[in-house]
């Protein structure tokens, strides 16, 4: 059993989350996906995507489906997912906090 | 095909200066240095002959250790290679417990793009360095003296002021580079898990004349120290410097079996195993005179008694009397961890340390001022014995300052 949840996901975490939730994929294809969902602004550095992979594999946020060669396919497990909807929840009520405040 | 010259150059760094380690190899490149995929030997790196380029070179944290001789172990996963090759970075070779990679292309993203994360993946090897350091100051402060059973005051008494101030010297460097491990690891995973991202791009090894001061120090210290303990103990092993009792010129500082029959008759019992009627001195700044001695004699008292035993005395004039307070409290704590130890009231007085206990065989400790003898004797007639008070106080007067 994993211990206790990532206390935070830093915005490259949440990217990496997001990509697992739209669909099961490699590492290399989450880094173009990131890419191309944040119009090029979030760029992940290989050695930070391996990490948060490696992370997120220990915590159980993703797990390993299918390996061919050098490519390991991941999908998001339900822990995962909770995790990152928690994480929506929190910066869904940052916008709403700082657009009640302009 | 030729081979390619190589050159070593020593790094100026430590291996666990991870910004360091990337502007210094930086800076070679710029210089027409490139690091060769042999990477790292002995603290030395190995450089190929180049056009002066412009590199960047990173260092990303390795599950894995390297070995002894050469810091170049295993290939990070073929997970990292890929992800690395497709944004244009290369791996290169290992240093210490990091990956280094290096690319060419200016466009090629960061190794790293996010701090927090990077901080994330220096944990482990955080948590090695700072294991290392830990084993260390077991090792050094509580398994070698527990386990060996050695007292730091005698040792200084046995290897005298230069072999101890190397043995702490040799100490204080292997403790200091395993501390300065930790620092320079904790400091660079603080600033990152701040979000502050690492310094690359300037050369950052301009103390390395101190790196190098202290590499080289260390290494001929400690190799000096290895030279010097293995002599002392090869000298101790052999039987070279005992001299049998009849062959001693010297007058011996403290009493023997002779003097516990004043005006009676003393014959020493030749037998010859190991170490039995034999003398051994030593001397050095810290003990200035110190013995090992063991006789078997037989006396026969005033009033005819006779007494035959085995006394076996170590003893010690150090240069201070806390130095010999010290080793008499030493003495007693090593022998008090003897499964046979069990004290015995007596007292001599008119010393400033006295310690009677049985380890095995009737053992007392005396001290009094720069002078310590811990003397054991084991009588061995089957009808008559001295009482302990009787030959302890004998060694304790022979032993007084004044």
């Amino acid at each position: 059993m994993p211990k206790a949840a990532l206390r935070e996901l830093t915005e490259t975490m949440f990217y990496v989350l997001m990509a697992f939730e739209h669909e099961a994929m490699c590492g290399t294809d989450a880094a173009d996906f990131i890419a191309r969902k944040s119009g090029g602004r979030v760029r992940l550095g290989p050695a930070t995507l391996y990490t948060i992979l490696g992370k997120f594999e220990k915590e159980k946020y993703i797990k390993e489906i299918e390996v061919s060669g050098r490519k390991r396919t991941y999908e998001i497990s339900e822990r995962g997912h909770r995790a990152y909807l928690a994480e929506l929840e929190r910066l869904k009520s940052c916008i709403s906090d700082a657009e009640r405040e302009a | 095909m030729s081979e390619k010259k190589t050159f070593y150059r020593l790094a100026p760094c430590s291996a666990y200066d991870v910004e360091g380690t990337e502007s210094w190899l930086e800076d070679m490149a710029a210089r027409g240095f490139v690091l060769s995929r042999d990477g790292f030997f002995l603290g030395a790196g190995i450089f190929e002959k180049s056009e002066p380029k412009k590199l960047r070179y990173r260092l990303e944290a390795a599950e894995r250790k390297s070995t002894l001789l050469s810091d170049y172990d295993e290939l990070p996963d073929e997970d990292a290679l890929e992800l690395s090759e497709k944004e244009g970075w290369q791996y290169v070779a290992m240093r210490g417990q990091f990956f280094i990679y290096r690319t060419q292309d200016e466009n090629a993203v960061e190794l790293n793009t996010d701090p927090q994360v990077q901080a994330m993946s220096l944990n482990k090897v955080r948590k090695n360095v700072i294991w290392n350091l830990i084993y260390w100051i077991l090792w050094i402060f509580v398994l070698i003296p527990i386990v060996w059973r050695i007292s730091p005051v005698l040792l200084m008494l046995e290897l005298g002021l230069a072999k101890s101030l190397l043995t702490i010297a040799v100490v204080a460097l292997t403790l200091g580079f395993s501390a300065r491990r930790v620092v320079l690891l904790c400091r660079l995973r603080k600033r990152l898990k701040s979000g502050q991202a690492a310094e690359n791009g300037k050369f950052r090894c301009k103390s390395a004349w101190r790196y190098w001061l202290f590499r080289i120090l260390g290494a001929g210290l400690t190799a000096a120290w290895a030279i010097v303990i293995l002599a002392g103990f090869l000298n101790s092993a052999s039987d070279e410097n005992q001299i049998r009792l009849g062959d001693y010129a010297g007058e011996l500082p403290f009493a023997t079996m002779a003097d516990f029959a004043p005006g009676g008759e003393y014959k020493r019992e030749e037998m010859y195993f190991h170490g039995s009627n034999t003398v051994e001195t030593r001397s050095n700044l810290l003990a200035p005179f110190a013995a090992e001695y063991h006789e078997i004699a037989e006396i026969t008292l005033s009033d005819g008694r006779k007494i035959s035993g085995i006394l076996s005395v170590g003893y010690y004039e150090t240069a201070s009397p806390f130095l010999a307070r010290g080793a008499a409290k030493a003495l007693c704590r090593k022998d008090g961890r003897s499964e046979y130890f069990s004290p015995i009231e007596a007292d001599v007085g008119g010393v400033e340390f006295f310690a009677a206990y049985a380890d095995i065989f009737p053992t007392v400790v005396i001290q009094d001022g720069c002078r310590v003898i811990r003397a054991s004797f084991s009588q061995t007639g089957l009808e008559d014995a001295l009482p302990l008070e009787y030959w302890a106080g004998i060694l304790a007067e022979s032993i007084k300052s004044q």
